[in-house]
């Protein structure tokens, strides 16, 4: 099994796919003309030369959220994050078992789409989180210095893994200077860390929106997506539109809920809307392609090179609640913590058939859920659409409860 | 004002009256629970360790007199230190000892300098950080010796003799005569010749290390042991942490504590120096929380972070 064996010929199914899900965004009763700069982000995927246009620095794909986007940025790289949410590139990964992960055979799909972002970018980094990435590379097939493996240790709390993280950002330094022909500059690097501060506090006062229902939690998401594929100081100028042209909250009587669970993606928002067509608002999330894409600053006080990339490492790797660590308790605190802050009164748990970690602590999740008082339902379901009316109509049961 | 600026500014306004405050006429008693050095000419108070192990409140006296109007005077002392303590607990080490302010002001020409700081490995700190018990055992054991057994009058006030702050700290008020090697005997010359080379050690260490001096000073250690009862606490909501591990990063303690703590929101440590940089760092609203008894001095923040982050 190999990249050569996924079939894909146009981008004909992927242009209906995308078209069809801005369609939906765009005639939405809360669309605002502020929302268009993201849909346009997104859209920019579709088509390869527009987005090689529109971001013309070399590309930079990650398979996962763990890469120093500032990093990435000092040294003169765009990156962004290798789409995964597409139903049609997932179907060209026919290769794959049929229970592999939707994320990991999408992602496939669009790198082994003929000249798409993912299979022209400079280099591909892949930290290895769940063992499906772990596979990504191998799969991949990529020449050797187009692809970068970030070993993760998958355990945060101890003195060897956060050892180990760092020198995992240090080698991805390393091959970045390589691709790019430049040193790292401290100074370029304070500035990127700057510049993701300023999304980062953009980020927050959407995440502030959204919890006092301002913002509806589709919106939120495409905001996250858009955050990934795009530069960041373009990103926080929208958001701040976005911020500026925000609606006033309204009085409502739908239940609050937090979705939990295995990553969503654009142009594939089915639960999102199957959770809001049953009446419920999603107030709050964790997935790693929405509210955790941008966990924490990295505050330095050492601001030699290896003091900002120390903080760097520590920010992605201790802040990140992805269930593929070992030591991962504060996953269900902070979850919780949420909810009692906002009145969240239920969790709607997302599991994407095949992504096995988020599966396994599903248990655990629900137990500590419901003990502390509040409703929890899990929801199994991978990119198709077949299974829409049995979600509705279980969600929908699930709202009598509130 | 941001909360760094107001940090430099207490600080620094401290470490002016605690080091000049004597020519005007400010005289803060022999118990102070920071290092304004006694051997400053024209400072504003002493620290309490000179008191501790002399012979006028301290323990170089025969244990007798320690029970006798001695004790008492000596209890008074105490009693004083012990209610500054308490009063203000380690802010005393974060915001007013001036020798903790000159060690941030070493720090931050590092920084400028974009100079890396030394990291120690998390055991061999813990190591270096039971030292200043043995330090603090040493300077009341040393006294009661002299007091008591004969040791040689010449050892008197140990700890002081070796204190990097005793040549350092008078620099400031125009004199370097405690750098002078007192050549009256053997013991002189020997804890002269000690007394520098630390002082070289401290110099150097403190400027590739935070608060390098602090992770030995046995003052902190003295002032530890009434953490409980200190009114100035630092606070966690520790069900809202996510773990980014700024608070210990920018830790000059090297404190893992507050990062790791789940279950009790006291998050003060032993080795503390309520500087805050914690909670300044801490990007989450709310999580971490200085207060003085019920009452917050100020909260982590978001926007705060943001701010901090693009002033760099």
């Amino acid at each position: 099994m190999n990249i050569a064996s996924c079939k894909h010929e146009s981008y004909a199914p992927l242009r209906s796919e995308y078209d069809e899900e801005l369609t939906l965004l765009r005639q939405r009763d809360d669309f605002s003309e502020e929302f268009e700069y993201f849909l346009q982000v997104l859209a920019a995927g579709i088509d390869p030369d527009e987005f090689k246009s529109k971001y013309t620095k070399q590309l930079v794909g990650l398979a996962c959220v763990q890469a120093p986007f500032e990093l990435i940025d000092a040294l003169g790289f765009h990156s962004f994050r290798m789409r995964c949410g597409s139903l049609s590139m997932h179907e060209t990964a026919t290769h794959l078992p049929s229970l592999a992960c939707p994320v990991i055979k999408s992602c496939l799909g669009h790198s082994c789409a003929a000249g798409s972002p993912e299979n022209s970018c400079a280099l591909t980094v892949v930290p290895t989180t769940c063992d499906w990435t772990v596979k990504l590379p191998e799969l991949l097939r990529k020449a050797e210095d187009k692809i970068h493996i970030m070993d993760l240790p998958h355990l945060k709390q101890n003195e060897r893994g956060r050892k180990r993280w760092l020198e995992e950002v240090y080698e991805l330094k390393k091959v970045l200077e390589q691709k790019s022909g430049k040193k790292l500059s401290r100074r370029e690097l304070m500035n990127s860390i700057g510049k993701y501060a300023d999304a980062w506090d953009a980020w927050g006062r959407l995440v502030e929106a959204r919890r006092q229902r301002k913002i509806s939690g589709v919106w939120f998401l495409v905001l996250a997506n858009a955050f990934l594929q795009d530069d960041a100081k373009s990103w926080t100028e929208g958001a701040n539109a976005v911020l500026s042209a925000c609606r006033q909250p309204v009085a409502t009587t739908r239940p609050a809920i937090f979705l939990a669970g295995s990553p969503i993606s654009f142009p594939n928002l089915k639960i999102m809307r199957l959770i809001e067509d049953a009446g419920m608002d999603i107030v709050a999330d964790e997935l790693c392609t929405s509210e955790r894409v941008f966990v924490g600053a990295p505050v330095y006080d050492d601001t030699s090179e290896y003091g900002l990339l120390k903080s760097l490492s520590e920010k992605y790797h201790l802040a990140c609640t992805c269930p593929t660590f070992a030591d991962n308790e504060r996953r269900i605190r902070n979850v919780l913590a949420t909810m009692r802050d906002h009145n969240i009164t239920g969790v709607v748990y997302h599991v994407l058939k095949g992504c096995h970690p988020y599966d396994i602590e599903c248990a655990g999740f629900e137990k500590a859920i419901k003990k502390a008082g509040f409703h929890f339902t899990k929801i199994e379901t991978d990119f198709s659409s077949e299974d829409e009316k049995q979600i509705l109509v279980r969600l929908e049961a699930f709202k009598e409860l509130f | 004002m941001k909360f760094y600026q107001l940090r430099f500014f207490i600080q620094s306004a401290c470490f002016i009256l605690l080091t000049y405050g004597g020519r005007i006429g400010v005289k803060l008693g022999h118990f102070l629970p920071c290092f304004s050095c006694p051997y400053v000419p024209g400072c504003g108070g002493h620290c309490y360790l000179m008191a501790l192990q002399g012979s006028s409140w301290g323990f170089q006296v025969p244990i007798t007199m320690l029970v006798g109007s001695y004790g008492l005077t000596s209890f008074g002392m105490l009693v004083g230190f012990i209610l500054l303590t308490v009063l203000l607990s380690k802010t005393w080490c974060g915001w007013i000892c001036p020798f903790g302010t000159l060690q941030d002001w070493i720090s931050a020409l590092r920084r400028k300098l974009g100079i890396r700081k030394s990291y120690f490995n998390w055991d061999f700190m813990d190591k270096l950080k039971s030292i200043k018990y043995i330090l603090l055992g040493l300077l009341i054991l040393i006294p009661l010796l002299i007091g008591n057994t004969g040791l040689h009058q010449d050892l008197k006030l140990p700890f002081c003799q070796l204190c990097p702050a005793k040549p350092v700290m008078p620099v400031f008020a125009g004199t370097l005569r405690h750098f002078e090697l007192n050549t009256t005997n053997t013991i002189t010359v020997v804890m002269g010749i000690l007394s520098l080379i630390l002082t070289a050690f401290f110099l150097v260490g403190m400027f590739f290390k935070d608060r390098f001096f602090c992770i030995f000073c046995p003052l902190l250690a003295l002032i530890s042991i009434f953490d409980k009862l200190g009114m100035v606490r630092l606070k966690k909501r520790v069900d809202s942490c996510i773990g980014c591990g700024n608070c210990q990063r920018v830790c000059p303690a090297d404190v893992r504590q507050v990062h790791n703590e789940k279950k009790n929101e006291d998050v003060l440590n032993t080795a503390c120096m309520e500087c805050f940089n914690c909670v300044e760092a801490c990007p989450q609203d709310n999580v971490l929380s200085a207060k003085w008894l019920k009452w917050r001095l100020f909260s982590s923040s978001g926007k705060r972070v943001a701010k901090l982050l693009k002033r760099k």
